[in-house]
């Protein structure tokens, strides 16, 4: 009974510091291999070294250190098998780092990529790159392609290529023309109202003054503040369509990552 | 039984002495993973108010709206790390009404482009590019 | 205790110890290894060298203090500022260090603000190398400059060489700006944005003339046009003297902070020039 309490207090605190251990653990890896690399004259050796340790960083969630150490692989000569390994751990990281279109053109650009790498990961990282660089026509012809089952393909065959755009120039140009328009052109009726509310104001304010003579109330307190409301508004109109558009570019990601994750078990 | 309590108390203890206090994975992973977050310059909670200054809410009111409606439709970038409505919040809230009413004054009349030429080196975020201008850097008296 | 319950006590230890103590051998060149990892930038890798060679010299108090000098430059580069610090604090006030090491170890104390370390680290470098020496003097300069204790008496810029850069902080500290808050809180009364040309911000007292002057030609066209008991006259002139009265203690405010200004402006000058002199260690 003693020495049961003695190992589960032990095996206790062990736990309790199992997250220091284990960074300690991974630096000391880092640093064994490092020396490991060092001490090799082989190329494709030390190739294999950096992709253990670009390995690592990935584990701990460092796809851009990991970046670092494959790159550079790029010394040395090695066989086309270890390329299109380190090739696959760039796209792969590239993914993770969120640079999407980096991991995008490895993954397009290699199609023996797909030989040896018929996972599920490599399909999952090859949708998503295409995903979340907005190759959506693209996208959904591999879905199609990649699917074997009738439901899902009539559930992909269903989803948009495009999302409901809205011009930040036009939106601008139609706030230059009517306060306010702009920004209901962008989706935001609300925004819209308040802002042509804002600009009637203050030019009936401005345009009472100048008729009862108080010129310089008028331009002072009226004209100032309109001209500020005024390219204000431009501006807001602009960031409003963006911001639409940002919004519907997620809607649309998202439906195409749901069906992603439905296709790849 | 001492030397078994002596033989436990070493096993436990062999992980404290020799683990690294700092988790320098973690710490370096914090600051590669670290995006850099707009400055939400909302003005620091009041901790406690003895009376309530009806004017002083009423100025927090008027500044809120403006946050949240007219702000917007402005639309305009402030040349400091801390936007004038905060510094205006903060100020009265550290400072009192009348400093603070007159602090913030002076401060729009200080934020635009031609006046930020004068700004020290030293009060210059060189992440943001913005200058540091804060309420407290106003006390004179410790 | 019997047989058993012992090689299970002993087998768990050995088992939950973990590697560090026995990770690092010296089987290999570790100098030609740490070139390696500082020609490739790899900083993690070199601060986990490093620790381990710490615990591995932990009886030799000299190599573990020029260890973790070192760490403390992985840390700077690695941009983990309280790291850094709590590094070279843990180093002892013992430490011998060469010319060079002591240099850099002052330089560190600069940069990371640890003012009372650095006049231990002066004090005790005494070496016959004479870039050394005037280093020690051009530190101490600087140290004086920081603690605002520095006299004219004090240091005769004749006796050693110092670089431009300190010599015209050292001219500058010498020569504060005193500018009276009563003086620019009048000024401001009389002419608004005057105490702010007054103190040196010309721009900003361009901008205070203005936008004062456009209110208070409202609040006069308002008396002119309403009389003085109108609404729009009493808006005009509260608007008009909210911004009067916030020029006049801008003013004032400015003119004390000026000399509080300048001077910090100095210390972000010399803490620049020894990041530069960190940076080219580094490099």
């Amino acid at each position: 009974m003693k020495y049961l309490i003695i190992i589960l207090l032990t095996l206790i605190s062990w736990s309790s510091k199992a997250q220091w251990i284990s960074d300690t653990a991974v630096t000391q890896k880092l640093l064994s291999l490092e020396m490991c690399f060092w001490k090799l004259t082989d190329d494709s050796s030390k190739a294999v070294v950096l992709l253990d340790k670009a390995e690592l960083y990935k584990s701990v969630n460092m796809p851009e250190q990991a970046l670092v150490e494959l790159e550079r692989t790029k010394k040395y000569s090695i066989n086309p098998q270890l390329t299109l390994l380190i090739k696959y751990e760039k796209a792969l990281n590239y993914f993770l780092a969120a640079k999407y279109n980096s991991s995008k053109e490895i993954i397009l650009s290699s199609s023996e990529l797909a030989l040896i790498h018929k996972t599920g990961e490599y399909q999952l990282v090859r949708f998503q790159s295409l995903n979340e660089s907005e190759e959506w026509d693209e996208c959904k012809q591999e879905l199609l392609a990649f699917c074997s089952d009738t439901l899902k393909a009539l559930q992909i065959q269903q989803l948009a290529t495009v999302y409901n755009y809205k011009d930040p120039e036009k939106c601008r140009r139609l706030s230059t023309i009517i306060p306010g328009f702009g920004e209901i052109k962008a989706g935001y009726p609300m925004k819209g109202v308040t802002s042509f509310l804002i600009h009637s104001g203050l030019i009936f304010f401005t345009g009472y003054n100048f008729y009862y003579s108080f010129y310089l109330t008028g331009a002072i307190s009226g004209g100032l503040p309109f001209l500020k409301f005024y390219d204000g508004g431009k501006r807001l109109s602009e960031n409003l369509a963006e911001e639409h558009n940002q919004k519907e570019k997620n809607k649309l990601k998202k439906k195409y990552t749901e069906i992603i994750n439905q296709v790849i078990p | 039984m001492g030397i078994r309590i002596c033989f436990f108390l070493f096993f436990l203890s062999g992980f404290s002495l020799h683990a690294q206090n700092t988790n320098d994975i973690g710490l370096i992973r914090k600051h590669i993973n670290f995006i850099e977050s707009e400055i939400t310059n909302t003005g620091n909670k009041i901790k406690s108010q003895k009376s309530i200054n009806p004017l002083k809410e009423i100025s927090f009111v008027l500044l809120f709206f403006y946050q949240k409606i007219i702000s917007e439709q402005l639309s305009a970038g402030c040349e400091f790390d801390l936007s004038c409505s905060n510094f205006g919040v903060r100020s009265i809230k550290e400072l009192g009404l009348i400093k603070g009413i007159c602090l913030t004054t002076d401060r729009l009349m200080r934020c635009n482009g031609l006046a930020q030429l004068e700004t020290e080196n030293y009060l210059i975020n060189h992440t943001t590019g913005k200058a540091i201008d804060e309420p407290s850097m106003y006390r004179f008296k410790n | 205790m019997s047989l058993r319950c012992i090689v299970l006590k002993i087998s768990v230890g050995i088992f939950l110890f973990p590697s560090p103590y026995f990770a690092q051998t010296l089987s290999f060149d570790t100098l030609q290894f740490t070139k390696h990892l500082k020609q490739n930038h790899l900083f993690i890798e070199q601060a986990a060298l490093n620790k381990n060679l710490q615990h591995i010299h932990a009886n030799n108090p000299i190599i573990t203090d020029s260890l973790k000098l070192d760490l403390a430059l992985i840390y700077y580069q690695l941009h983990l500022p309280d790291s850094c610090k709590n590094t070279l604090l843990s180093i002892s006030n013992n430490c011998c260090y060469s010319s060079h090491l002591n240099q850099e170890y002052i330089s560190m104390l600069f940069v990371n603000k640890e003012y009372s370390i650095v006049q231990i680290a002066i004090d005790k470098g005494h070496f016959i190398d004479t870039s050394y020496n005037v280093y020690k003097k051009n530190a101490e300069l600087s140290l004086r400059i920081l603690k605002r204790t520095l006299t004219e008496t004090d240091t005769n810029p004749t006796s050693f060489t110092i670089p431009p850069l300190l010599f015209n902080i050292r001219n500058r500290y010498f020569n504060p700006p005193h500018y009276s808050p009563a003086v620019a809180g009048i000024y401001s009364a009389l002419i608004p944005g005057l105490g702010k040309l007054y103190i040196g911000y010309k721009y900003q007292a361009i901008t205070a003339f203005i936008t004062n002057t456009l209110l208070a030609a409202q609040a006069t066209e308002s008396y002119l046009k309403s009389g003085i008991k109108s609404p729009r006259f009493i808006i005009t002139t509260s608007v008009f003297s909210v911004f009067y009265t916030g020029n006049i203690i801008g003013s004032i405010v400015a003119a004390k902070k000026k000399k509080k200004d300048y001077y910090n402006e100095l210390d972000h000058e010399i803490l620049n020039y020894y990041s530069a002199d960190i940076n080219k260690l580094v490099k």
